[in-house]
């Protein structure tokens, strides 16, 4: 899907929702846009690169960091609510 | 894209790397449906194993006796928790596995409840057995039984997505709720053979509302 479509779609849905139009099909399209090139990262057996990012509380957190003795287990929510 | 509007931005999908010490991925799920997600308690029971935190009601039935367990005793909709079964058999006795000819009951778990959107549980291999009496060789369990397998909650469209009620109607509310299961079975030893057996139980599961967004980096 090119960026265009995918932004029409993203905007059509942005205003369907403003006047509260939108519809299954709209919300269908919306999700399947934002599916669209999903990618999910290192695969099962790939080594992960020594990274690091901000925890919860904006702390900067390498993985050797996290590392227990049996590894770490590293888990990606959507959000903490719904 | 108006920046107010970071609603829509994209949806994260949710997923989870177990990773060795040496860095290696040792295992990876992520699931491209945003309705539905595992719970902290489901990660953790599918890679480590049951931590009993999580809600179980004990059954009892003659020849055998099974304790059914939820991973977690609360979640919020639209996650995913794990269920366990331990059942254990009286020496002699077996309970069927399957596939099976239509008038035998194989060994099966189910959840019945408005709030359960799906669910599966993965028995393991049964072991074939010569039924001599009926000249018949049959899948059986036999000792002890472990199985585990996941309850999928419904999804319900959260406080702050008013406008989404168009599409998926005013959502659930969150609460106390109990969840009604069936153990199904058919018990039989060299002697005797039982009629298929249900056991009804139900297990208690607080949903819980969504906590609100985290503020936006930098703000006091």
């Amino acid at each position: 899907m090119d960026a265009k479509t995918k932004a029409d779609i993203l905007l059509n849905t942005m205003e369907k929702m403003a006047s509260g139009k939108l519809k299954p099909e709209d919300w269908r399209a919306f999700v399947q846009a934002q599916n669209d090139g999903m990618r999910s990262g290192l695969e099962i057996g790939a080594k992960a690169p020594d990274f690091t990012l901000p925890d919860h509380n904006g702390v900067s957190r390498p993985l050797a960091e996290l590392m227990g003795p049996n590894g770490a287990l590293l888990v990606f929510t959507r959000s903490a609510g719904w | 894209m108006p920046p107010e509007h970071k609603f829509l931005y994209g949806i994260p999908f949710p997923g989870d790397f177990l990773v060795g010490p040496d860095r290696v991925v040792r295992d990876k799920r992520f699931l491209p449906d945003y309705q539905h997600r595992p719970s902290a308690s489901q990660v953790i029971f599918r890679n480590f194993g049951d931590d009993g935190r999580g809600n179980s009601v004990q059954v009892d039935a003659g020849p055998l006796d099974a304790v059914i367990s939820l991973s977690t005793d609360r979640c919020f909709f639209g996650q995913e928790i794990a269920v366990s079964l331990a059942l254990r058999l009286k020496p002699g006795w077996h309970v069927y596995g399957a596939p099976l000819p239509d008038n035998y009951q194989p060994l099966e778990l189910t959840f019945q409840s408005p709030i359960v959107a799906a669910q599966s549980l993965e028995l393991p291999p049964a072991r074939p057995l010569l039924l001599p009496a009926m000249g018949q060789t049959l899948p059986v369990y036999e000792g002890e039984v472990r199985a585990t397998g996941t309850v999928g909650v419904k999804w319900s469209p959260p406080p702050e997505a008013k406008s989404l009620s168009s599409v998926f109607g005013p959502g659930m509310e969150p609460g106390f709720y109990r969840i009604k299961g069936t153990l199904r079975f058919q018990a039989c030893s060299d002697e005797v053979c039982e009629m298929p057996g249900t056991i009804e139980f139900e297990l208690p599961l607080n949903i819980e509302a969504g906590v609100p967004a985290a503020p936006p980096e930098g703000a006091a």
